[in-house]
């Protein structure tokens, strides 16, 4: 019976408190997305306030996972199509251009190359990477294909090459390391440019969403640690009663034990380890019953998470037990064993 | 030796009092038989002897040992190793075997389970009850479950050796057997029979009526 009641309480808290501590880490994860993350910093100013150095500086910080600059797009045409081929936009980047994109065949660019997206290649009818692009009186050697890291989709559309010194990059990406993060690294980025007025910088923060996931976080953990509560104490509650209701019907037994030479503290020991041995069973029982009535759903609590769940409940049950236990070895051997 | 000095007992505050301040002397080496009247409190004195009770007046003292006082767990040490116990109806586990039943006792006397079973076999043997020692008591008589209830408290060759009514349920032949046991066992223990069966009267040593 003890068994049976560990077993629920553990698979109840696993579909219950477990599957809104999944649905926590699947939130947590969405909200910590790199797009979550993304701080945007566009120079108006027209003074080329965005550098080289600046790049450099800011990936010194322990707020920023990485940062670069962008020129803005210009049309460029491929070599093999021409005036009349597929305009594709080109950007000139600073920083490691590895921060942005993701090299899929070929090498990175120095000056004067370019790699171009997987994708622009396909509509430009690029097979390999090879040939020229340009852009007005800017050529460009092709030298690698590549794919957009995340959050930076838009780059799937276009070339990359790195700025030469004399080039205009006036956005800048930054992705912060958390969205804890997120409010210090634009803060860090206002000291490294230093603007003269602060109108020179437009930043676009998403400061709303790392509230938003705090507040959730918040919200969803209370609530799964009110829950876990009552469902201890409910388990708990039934396991004392359901030991008290053994002891007594066991009374005789325990009173022979007792009338033999069992000491009171062994008597009661022997109930609880009874408890523990059946809550121990109970308790895998019912951590693999919860995960896998979870399957369909897919929202699996962490492993820690199930793992603490079946050790906490192996725990209380005997502590719900001693009082019971205590009450059984305070008994008086004499009454059950007196044959009337 | 077991002594017992102006013993007197409750059950409730206000409930009459037993014994009366009874001070006496069981001597080891005789078989002595407690009677009286129903209510006398027969049984209640043995269950005080056996540390199961404590007085509400005097004492009990078991070789030489002042019982008042003692701790729970020194009381239960003393009723493992030095006090023997066969009740009414023998009270035997009815999940245990026969063997393990008789090994009991010697476990909280803190004996391991296999140097008990040796001398638990040997006085299964003596009662004539060996060929069953695998068997549960719902598979055997009353005689023979109370026979397994001797060897049970002989198992740790106590002192003191207390049976509360041990022919209460037997014929006359069983009833015999049982006298011949608690005879011999008396040769090394002082044995205590609460009864008020004339035909145990007969057969005891002395006699200490309440």
């Amino acid at each position: 019976m003890i068994a049976l009641l560990v077993a629920a309480a553990c698979a109840t808290t696993i579909l219950t408190v477990g599957r809104a501590t999944a649905a926590e880490a699947q939130l947590e994860s969405r909200l910590d997305s790199a797009g979550a993350r993304l701080i945007n910093v566009q120079d108006v100013s027209g003074d080329n306030l965005i550098q080289s150095g600046t790049i450099t500086i800011l990936d010194g910080f322990s707020t920023v996972e990485r940062t670069f600059a962008l020129s803005l797009p210009v049309d460029a045409e491929t070599g093999a199509q021409g005036a009349g081929g597929t305009r594709i936009p080109v950007w000139e980047m600073r920083g490691t251009i590895t921060d942005a994109v993701a090299l899929t065949r070929g090498r990175l660019p120095g000056q004067g190359e370019a790699i171009i997206s997987a994708t622009a290649a396909r509509a430009a009818g690029l097979d390999a990477p090879v040939g020229i692009v340009t852009a007005g009186t800017n050529i460009w050697a092709v030298v690698g294909f590549y794919v957009a890291r995340a959050p930076f989709g838009d780059l799937d559309t276009g070339i990359v090459a790195p700025a030469n010194p004399v080039s205009s990059t006036p956005q800048l990406y930054l992705v912060a390391r958390s969205s804890a993060d997120v409010q210090a690294a634009a803060n860090d980025v206002r000291s490294v440019i230093a603007p003269v007025e602060s109108n020179e910088l437009a930043f676009t923060v998403p400061s709303t969403l790392a509230e938003l996931q705090a507040s959730l976080g918040a919200d969803l953990g209370g609530l799964g640690h009110a829950l876990l509560l009552l469902i201890l104490a409910a388990g708990s509650l039934l396991v004392a009663i359901v030991v008290f209701a053994d002891t007594l019907v066991r009374r005789t037994d325990l009173g022979r034990r007792r009338a033999l030479g069992m000491p009171r503290n062994t008597l009661v020991a022997f109930i609880l380890i009874r408890t523990a041995s059946s809550a121990t069973g109970g308790s895998i029982l019912g951590c693999i019953t919860g995960v896998v009535l979870l399957l369909p759903s897919g929202a699996f609590p962490p492993l820690p998470f199930v793992l603490a769940t079946g050790a906490l409940a192996a725990i209380v049950a005997p502590t719900a037990a001693l009082f019971p236990a205590a009450a059984a070895a305070l008994r008086d051997p004499v009454t059950v064993l007196r044959t009337p | 030796m077991i002594r017992v000095a102006d013993l007197a007992f409750r059950y409730r505050p206000d409930s009459d009092e037993l014994f009366n301040g009874l001070t006496y002397t069981f001597q080891p080496g005789l078989l002595t038989a407690v009677t009286g009247a129903s209510g006398r409190g027969k049984s209640t004195l043995l269950y005080v002897l056996g540390l199961m009770l404590s007085p509400s007046g005097g004492t009990v003292i078991v070789d030489g040992v002042d019982t008042r006082g003692l701790s729970d767990a020194h009381k239960s040490d003393l009723r493992a190793r030095r006090i023997g116990f066969v009740f009414q109806d023998s009270a035997l586990d009815p999940t245990r075997t026969l063997l393990e039943s008789v090994i009991e006792p010697a476990l909280y006397a803190g004996r391991t389970r296999r140097d008990a079973i040796s001398p638990a076999r040997v006085l299964l043997n003596r009662m004539g009850v060996e060929h069953r020692i695998d068997q549960r008591p719902g598979q055997i008589s009353g005689g023979q479950a109370q026979r397994v209830a001797l060897c049970r408290a002989l198992i740790n060759e106590p002192a003191m050796l207390l049976a509360d009514e041990p022919t209460g349920n037997l014929d006359r032949v069983s009833a015999e057997g049982v006298i011949s046991v608690l005879r011999e066992a008396s040769r090394n223990a002082s044995v205590i029979i609460a009864t008020h069966d004339p035909f145990v009267l007969e057969h005891v040593d002395e006699v200490l009526a309440l």
